[in-house]
């Protein structure tokens, strides 16, 4: 045995055991604000972190993680924290702790120092924008958008002159008569062409007479009865070559009538795209009263919203979305790690169970929270572990308040599904300042509300709810004149209004969104703004529907006496022009019969005298 | 000249009054610190155990830079019989999950395949690395030590202005 290596060892063990009491406590401290810091985005600040590095156990006095949205607030507080890491996990480089035990848990604490972050630091817990935040911006310049008013109620009549403004339209009545009036005027000449150049008349009457000159009874011999059939031969002839004529132009007749006819039924679907044309023209506001709470409340919504997704998403950041990359193999020269089956595989973190305890003695001298309850299953690596994350914290505080929160992380397979639930109660709206709007209060005086939001975010799909129930409610409008009469109105509803119920719903699939709200004071808003608003604007849309009806009336009368008269000269006279001659060809086939059968007849009755006369000369 | 320096160190032991099996087992133990990649917890109880007990360092130190250097050369080989024995031989399956399965397994790095193929190497090696060198030595220190010192490299080596400049500032440092 060499002394001077025993001693050499000694003292380097000696070394390593002085160092890690002197630094290892900062070291880990530090170690574990950074972590925190990576997931929240803010300061995180742990005070006299103690690491029995044999017990393997590590307490801290206090935690503070800054809210990134405040960073003059904490978005927690805790107190005396302890816990004890596994051994085994710890020497595989996993920090598996089986229980942490959190006293006098708090959120919403202020701070005394900024608890935003660095620049430099920002940087690292950049990422990339989730389903929300695509959409967020879009929500907001919607709404931003879509004005409720445009212009007050009183200004309507006087921003509008419904005659100039349908004299300045290209309206389709009025092009349209033109062209109707033109193909009617051009009909009539085409029809009046063809009867003078083809009296249809005067040949139908022709043929007539010659049809009544024929007559079967006084024809006596067979030569007369040839000759007569040859006649009819000859009219019926001259009768096809009409009744061909006739037929052609009967089709045209027919096809005129049914271009010309229909102009009435044209002129109502005209006049309904004249009176939509002038309205957008006009951009006359559409009072869709089912949609004053989404703009009147929507931002308000959005920016409440948006904070409780931040914190929902802080949250799920900490357990890491499946399918995350694996490290890449090493190069060949270091060779390959084999893997042999683990019997017990820990995640890179894992807190088996956070306990979170408080005295109630303190709840109602608090201003926030204190909270209680546990977090099961908290890592970094949700699929190893196998189960869901569940967070099952409550928490009251002064004036019966109380605050609700669960949540289900389920990342243990490769698609994700989180749940989340906020409750708060009772919760006291006394100088709440509201979002600056024109027709909302300006703040709450006195009440009290129940709100809820609940999320369900997947890997394809985010839903979002949000509810507000407010009670014995009493609003400040403060000094600003009630400059018209909707804003007025809408101060009357809120003066009534005690009681205030809320639900928006946000659904986000494939970056694109469906935005709702509904509230207790569309109801009222309806009752109240239709009778003013919507009368005012129900005046000028009738005058214009009136003067547009005014202007197609006429037209239509104008254009149906020219088709009138087009119709009864031209072409009803060729459509019973062409039944006469179909009449006239029927009577020519009875003649031609008449005239064969009396000549068939008169023919038998001369062979028998014939042969008769034969069988006298016989005898 | 940290080379020469340990050279001229290793050929000091040679001639120096520590046994040859002091020396032999230096050699034999620097052999699996050099073929081994360094980091490695068996390597860590070697060094515990090189400062324990009695072997010569000098021959240490020499034996680890120059099997160093055969390791970094050999290292597909060691991988080649690491990934056999990792892999390819089904009864020592069993011990490698029992290994692996150990509190202690992630400091051995016995599941990467250089160093579990380069630690079996020199395990093989330890004993005829060890019988061999025992006699080298006691072969130089009978016959070979005067040959050597007679030989023109050697004297070349001593000779070179380098290597007395180097001499001379070592003593001045005392």
């Amino acid at each position: 045995m060499r002394k001077k290596g025993l001693i050499t060892i000694i003292i380097l063990i000696a070394v390593m055991l002085l160092i890690s009491i002197i630094f290892t406590d900062q070291l880990v401290e530090k170690g574990i604000e950074k972590t925190i810091q990576l997931v929240t985005g803010a300061k995180v600040e742990i005070d006299n972190l103690d690491l029995d590095i044999f017990a393997l156990r590590i307490a801290w006095e206090r935690l503070q993680i800054a809210d990134p949205k405040e960073p003059y607030r904490n978005l927690i507080e805790s107190g005396r924290t302890a816990f004890s890491l596994n051994l085994p996990a710890l020497l595989r480089k996993k920090y598996v702790i089986n229980e942490i035990t959190v006293l006098n848990a708090q959120s919403g604490t202020s701070r005394e120092t900024d608890g935003s972050l660095p620049k430099q630091r920002k940087k690292i817990v950049k990422r990339s924008p989730s389903k929300w935040e695509q959409v967020k911006g879009k929500i907001t310049s919607n709404l931003e958008e879509a004005e409720l008013f445009g212009f007050s109620v009183k200004d309507i009549p006087q921003s509008l002159n419904t005659d100039s403004l349908i004299n300045r339209a290209d309206l389709q009545i009025v092009e349209n008569y033109e062209n109707i009036s033109s193909d009617i005027e051009w009909t009539t000449h085409k029809w009046k062409k063809y009867y003078s150049e083809f009296n249809v008349q005067e040949k139908l009457d022709s043929i007539h007479s010659q049809i009544k000159s024929i007559e079967p009874d006084n024809i006596n011999t067979i030569d007369k009865a040839l000759k007569e059939i040859e006649k009819v031969r000859q009219i019926q002839k001259t009768m096809d070559s009409y009744r061909n004529k006739i037929s052609k132009k009967r089709e045209e007749a027919e096809a005129d009538y049914q271009r010309l006819s229909g102009f009435k039924e044209q002129y109502e679907k005209w006049l309904s795209e004249d009176y939509d044309n002038i309205l957008r023209k006009a951009q006359l506001p559409e009072f869709s009263l089912s949609n004053a709470s989404k703009i009147i409340f929507g931002k308000s919504v959005i920016s409440k919203l948006d904070r409780y997704i931040e914190y929902a998403e802080i949250i799920s950041r900490i357990t890491g979305k499946p399918g995350e990359k694996k490290k890449k193999k090493p190069p060949r020269q270091e060779g390959q790690n084999i893997r042999f089956p683990e019997k017990q595989i820990w995640p890179t973190f894992l807190a088996r169970k956070i306990e979170v305890s408080t005295g109630e003695e303190r709840i109602e001298k608090q201003k926030v929270p204190y909270l209680q309850g546990k977090i099961t299953g908290l890592t970094t690596q949700p699929r190893v572990y196998g189960k869901p994350t569940v967070f099952d914290l409550r928490g009251k505080y002064g004036g019966n308040r109380e605050v609700l929160f669960n949540a289900v992380l389920d990342h243990t397979e490769e698609y994700f599904a989180d749940t989340y639930s906020l409750g708060l109660r009772n919760i006291s709206l006394k100088g709440v300042e509201l979002e600056k709007n024109q027709y909302v209060p300006e703040s709450i005086k006195s009440g009290f509300a129940d709100i809820d939001i609940d999320i369900r975010n997947t890997e394809e799909r985010m839903e979002i709810i949000f509810f507000i129930q407010g009670r014995d409610l009493e609003y400040g409008f403060g000094e600003s004149a009630e400059s018209d009469q909707i804003r007025a109105t809408i101060r009357d509803i809120f003066r009534g209004l005690d009681r205030f119920n809320l639900k928006s719903t946000v659904i986000i699939k494939d970056q694109t969104y469906d935005f709702e709200i509904t509230s207790n004071f569309d109801k009222k808003f309806s009752q109240s703004i239709s009778t003013a608003s919507s009368k005012k604007l129900a005046e000028i849309k009738n005058k214009i529907k009136s003067s547009l009806q005014e202007k197609a009336d006429k037209r239509i009368a104008d254009l149906d006496e020219e088709y009138g008269n087009v119709y009864s000269r031209y072409l009803q006279p060729i459509l019973e022009y062409s039944k006469e001659s179909e009449l006239m060809r029927e009577e020519l086939a009875d003649k031609l019969k008449e005239l064969k059968d009396k000549q068939t007849e008169d023919l038998g009755k001369k062979a028998e005298d014939l042969l008769e006369d034969l069988l006298k000369k016989k005898k | 000249m940290i080379i020469f320096k340990i050279l001229s160190k290793f050929i000091k032991a040679l001639r120096s009054h520590d046994s040859p099996s002091q020396i032999a087992w230096g050699i034999t133990l620097g052999t699996i610190l050099g073929l081994t990649p360094f980091f490695t917890f068996h390597n860590f109880i070697l060094l515990i155990l090189i400062i324990l007990i009695k072997v010569n360092l000098s021959a240490v130190v020499f034996s680890l830079i120059l099997y160093g250097l055969i390791g970094y050369i050999l290292d597909p080989v060691f991988h080649t019989i690491g990934f056999l024995l990792l892999v390819n031989v089904d009864f020592l399956r069993p011990v490698w999950t029992w290994l692996y399965n150990l509190p202690i397994a992630p400091f051995t790095r016995f599941n990467n395949t250089v160093v579990i193929g380069s630690l079996v190497f020199s395990l093989v090696l330890l004993f005829p690395h060890y019988l061999l060198f025992k006699k080298l030595v006691i072969k130089y220190r009978t016959s070979w030590n005067t040959a050597i010192q007679k030989w023109k490299i050697t004297r070349m080596i001593q000779g070179n202005k380098l290597v007395q400049f180097y001499v001379k500032l070592r003593d001045w440092r005392g």
